[in-house]
């Protein structure tokens, strides 16, 4: 999924809200600020032309309003990424983290925003990015987002996420015909992180 | 009486010739030069180092740079495209950019593909050269990664995700800009922040060309008033030499009017009120006239320029040309109905004479400092000073025939009077005792004395623009470069090597925090050494054991046939490097060539530039630890310069006292030369100690403006031991040429350049304690001189 996403955001760039369909994004908003600290599990499927079966990916995800996003990969090999407002973090499976200044990483930091703003639905990040169509259906919900760019469109078709009380699934097609499907399960919401949540943060 | 008159036509006729030659100069445009930096003499011990710095300013030099910014996206975009069609329209610029052509979005990655097998990021390196991951978990995590740029394009290109992290070390982070719908823009700070344009224009000349600023800065404002109407919030942020240049010129030029002006002013309003005549006043300027005109034609026809602190020296060169024709104008006063000029001139000309001879001396020193502005002063003020003796001496005598009538008697006998008892009551002993007193008071003020050496803090540089250019740097990342490396080589690839070696000693300071980052070509283009091992590396860990190579790719399910075309590739590409060439021309480079300088008399040269340091000592030991490779600081080298010449200004001025001394030992004998140089001693004293407690920096402009203070207070002592048997109007002449020279010196204390102002101020100090103790010089005064005249 990264791949798409940093794809989009290589050139991707700023823009101040448009706010296309406030009301059904307010609702939306509103239902996922619910929860300051949201914990689940994800399934990654990436279809690749070079690749002749799906590409299965498992792991946790751990989205922080205030600290940031954690995305943890279980199978098939061990690592975790954390993202934060300055910074990006990859831990080895040893423990070992390379931590990333988003200043010198500025493509690899966008591709972070971007995450975050997708698992969290934060409409308005992504609405610097894309052309966000959103819509409201009783219990549940859905965004369409569009590149805005041409760069990035002549790479990136549709990225579509859907959902209920939380984000449920993102799906993401490429130009070339590569797709990337995000399931997330086992959602909880909490009020707070727990100390060994917090330290991903930190990191010590 | 014959040579009297040939000479004086003579001389008029030169006289005429100049100023006539004046004009037309200052007609068909004088070059007056506006760059500080031209002032300065070569810093860098290495021609290459001095043309690298001179083509980094010239980057610099020849580009302005804007950002449009607002709340809001789309008003900030309106609000740039409006800007830069302003510009556009105006033509004052050679090109404006502002939109950007769409490009394929490939464009980072396109000219590296074909050379991806020889270039690794620096971790990547290390992993591989660890040798512990196997291809299958390479592969594993490159797929998975969530931060996978896919630059590359097709993911069988760069399974591994070699290249891509490759991509993403190089050095963008100073490229803040990303491209938006055909335009390059910053994002505030992510949190609803403005959102800022780049508009970027070629100038089309020099940036010291004062037409280039005149018309650039003209199109910039009414480009800024054309946005007033239709976007009222939008700000417009803007950086580049030719505003510097043109801020530092118009204020010059102010300052060249107002010091002009105020002392032509002032002289006039004292002339008139001390001779209440208009005729001395019109020959004075005469004098002073012709002074200027000389002096600015022989600079222009030496120096082909005119640097416009030269033209600001020059203005207030007007009161020290004027004391010439005083001193005869005070014979004139004094002769009253028996004037003869000739017999009039001789009482002077001695005086006069005298004090040309040690003005010139203090002058000529200033000519030997191999500082191409110091130069131009010296010549200026040589040229112009003699012109204006000459012309006292050979022409005044020919236009003054008519004998003073007015009397002035109200101010020349208290002045006698003054003198008289200067000369005769006051002992040599309470001499001595008030210049011990005098010293006594300034020791405090010496004890404080600070020296200062650092150029930049003796530019103008306009506060609002400076504001407005670290915004930009906040912004966008580009800024001046003060200090850098220069690294050097026999061929491209010498360089490169250099610049990895000097790049791992760079790799340990980032790691402690003593730089941030650097921006090196061989970032992007590794050495063809570099790029063979990184090939090694990689085909020993990844593709050497086919067997498992193949197992990997099956195993993640890559289409049959990959790692073949993998392997091919790898094999086809042999031998094939990327080089500085062929970088260059691509279009990702554009931000960066100029660290690359190319064929150098020496051999090839590059640039590396560090960022983020607070010490330059650990950028000194990594350069002197890499041979070619040279730590290059223009500042500092100009400062450590400015530091050497006061030094051995301090030393030349005492030599000049000593020669002057010696001048005038010829005439008045050891102690009675002592005696005349008494106060302009005690006036240096006096502005040392001024400056000490005022707490300004002793620079070299100070230990300059000394010399004038020895040359011209001297002058006062002369005149005064000279004027026996009309004490009066000697003492009026020497107040009346004081009050001049201490306007036009003291109006430079005003100027807005610091450099210019301390000099100002340093002279008014120094000068006007030396005129209140020129008399000093009357209590040791050879009586001889008096005596004979009476």
């Amino acid at each position: 999924m990264g791949r798409l996403i940093a794809a989009a955001a290589l050139l991707a760039s700023a823009a101040a809200p448009a706010n296309a369909q406030p009301a059904a994004l307010d609702q939306i908003r509103a239902r996922l600020d619910a929860h300051a600290v949201v914990r689940a599990e994800f399934v990654q499927t990436r279809t690749l032309a070079a690749l002749e079966r799906p590409l299965v990916a498992r792991g946790r995800l751990l989205v922080s309003r205030a600290d940031g996003v954690v995305w943890q990969v279980e199978q098939p090999y061990r690592a975790a990424y954390v993202l934060q407002q300055d910074s990006v973090t990859e831990i080895a499976a040893d423990g070992m983290r390379t931590r990333r200044d988003a200043r010198d990483a500025p493509a690899i930091a966008r591709v972070g925003r971007i995450l975050g703003a997708l698992v969290s639905a934060n409409a308005t990040a992504l609405d610097n990015d894309f052309h966000v169509d959103a819509g409201v259906t009783g219990e549940r919900w859905h965004i369409v987002l569009q590149p805005r760019q041409s760069q990035v469109a002549q790479r990136l078709k549709v990225i579509r996420v859907n959902g209920g009380d939380f984000v449920e699934s993102v799906r993401i097609d490429e130009a070339s015909g590569d797709t990337t499907q995000l399931q997330f399960r086992s959602q909880r919401g909490a009020a707070s992180l727990s100390e060994d949540e917090r330290r991903l943060f930190v990191g010590d | 009486m014959q040579r009297r008159s040939l000479l004086a036509a003579a001389w008029a006729l030169t006289a005429a010739g100049l100023v006539i030659a004046c004009v037309v100069l200052f007609v068909r445009g004088a070059p007056l030069q506006t760059n500080l930096l031209a002032l300065l003499p070569p810093t860098e011990r290495n021609a290459t180092a001095e043309a690298a710095v001179a083509a980094l300013y010239d980057t610099a030099g020849n580009r302005a740079l804007f950002l449009i910014g607002h709340a809001d996206r789309s008003s900030a975009r309106e609000a740039a495209r409006r800007f830069a069609g302003a510009l556009r329209d105006s033509k004052a610029f050679a090109s404006i950019q502002a939109e950007i052509p769409p490009v394929d979005a490939r464009w980072l990655s396109g000219p590296y593909l074909d050379f991806r097998f020889g270039l690794l990021a620096e971790t990547d390196r290390r992993a591989l050269a660890g040798g512990k991951s196997s291809p299958e978990a390479w592969l594993t995590r490159a797929l998975n990664n969530p931060f996978r740029l896919g630059a590359a394009g097709d993911v069988a290109l760069d399974p591994f995700g070699l290249l891509d992290n490759f991509l993403a070390s190089l050095p963008y982070h100073s490229w803040q800009l990303e491209l938006d719908d055909g335009l390059l823009v910053v994002r505030g700070d992510g949190r609803g922040g403005a959102t800022h344009v780049l508009v970027t224009a070629t100038l089309p000349g020099s940036a010291y060309d004062s037409q280039v600023q005149n018309a650039t800065i003209a199109a910039v404002t009414a480009a800024e008033q054309s946005l007033q109407l239709p976007a009222p919030a939008a700000e417009v942020l803007r950086s580049g030499a030719v505003f510097f240049a043109g801020a530092a010129r118009s204020a010059a030029e102010r300052e060249v009017d107002m010091i002009g002006l105020g002392s032509l002013a002032g002289i006039v309003l004292l002339m008139l009120a001390v001779f209440r005549s208009l005729h001395p006043l019109l020959l004075g300027l005469l004098t002073v006239g012709i002074g200027l005109a000389a002096a600015t034609t022989t600079t222009l026809l030496v120096h082909r320029e005119l640097h416009l602190l030269t033209l600001v020296f020059g203005a207030s060169l007007i009161g020290e040309a004027i004391d010439y024709s005083i001193q005869y104008f005070g014979a004139h006063v004094q002769a009253g109905r028996a004037w003869d000029p000739w017999r009039g001139l001789l009482t002077v000309r001695p005086g006069l004479t005298l004090a040309l001879a040690t003005s010139l001396t203090g002058y000529a020193a200033l000519l030997l400092v191999p500082f191409p502005a110091v130069n131009q002063i010296a010549l200026f003020a040589l040229t112009g000073l003699a012109a204006a003796y000459l012309s006292v001496v050979l022409l005044l005598p020919f236009l003054l025939r008519r004998p003073y009538t007015h009397d002035i008697s109200a101010i020349t006998v208290p002045a006698g009077r003054f003198t008289a008892w200067w000369r005769n009551r006051v002992s040599r002993a309470a001499a001595i005792g008030l210049a011990l007193a005098v010293l006594v008071i300034c020791v405090p003020g010496w004890l404080r004395l600070q020296a200062g050496d650092d150029v930049r803090t003796m530019a103008d540089r306009s506060a609002p623009l400076l504001e407005k250019e670290s915004r930009i740097r906040a912004l966008t990342g580009f800024g001046v470069v003060n200090q850098f490396f220069l690294v050097e080589g026999d061929t491209p690839e010498a360089v490169l090597r250099g610049e990895e070696a000097l790049g791992a000693k760079l790799r340990e300071l980032a790691v402690t925090g003593e730089i941030s980052h650097t921006h090196a070509v061989s970032s992007f283009v590794p050495s063809a050494a570099r790029q063979m091992e990184n090939r090694n590396l990689l085909y020993r860990a990844l593709l050497a054991d086919r067997a498992r190579l193949q197992q990997a790719f099956d195993r993640l399910g890559f289409r049959k046939g990959t790692a073949e075309a993998m392997e091919r590739a790898y094999r086809e590409s042999e031998g094939r490097m990327l080089t500085p060439e062929t970088w260059l021309a691509a279009a990702p480079a554009a931000p960066f060539r100029h660290l690359w300088l190319g064929r150098t008399e020496r051999g090839y040269a590059s640039v590396v530039v560090p960022y983020g340091f607070s010490r330059l000592a650990p950028l000194v030991d990594a350069a002197t630890a890499v041979s070619g490779v040279t730590l290059v600081d223009k500042a500092g080298n100009v400062s450590r310069l400015f530091r050497e010449y006061r030094t051995g200004f301090s030393i030349g001025l005492a030599v000049a006292a000593l020669v002057v001394l010696a001048v005038l030992s010829r005439r008045y004998g050891w102690r009675g030369g002592g005696a005349v140089i008494l106060p302009s001693l005690l006036g240096m004293t006096v502005a040392l100690g001024v400056a000490g407690h005022a707490g300004v920096p002793v620079t070299l402009f100070s230990v300059m403006a000394l010399m004038l203070v020895l040359g011209v207070g001297v002058n006062y002592s002369i005149f005064l031991v000279e004027g026996g048997g009309r004490e009066g109007t000697t003492l009026v002449a020497v107040l009346l040429s004081a009050a001049t020279t201490l306007l036009s010196f003291g109006l430079l204390a005003f100027s807005g350049t610091p450099a210019l102002a301390r000099f100002g101020a340093t002279l008014l100090a120094g000068i006007g304690a030396a005129v209140l103790l020129a008399p000093l010089a009357l209590a040791f005064a050879p009586q001889r001189r008096a005596a004979q005249t009476q």
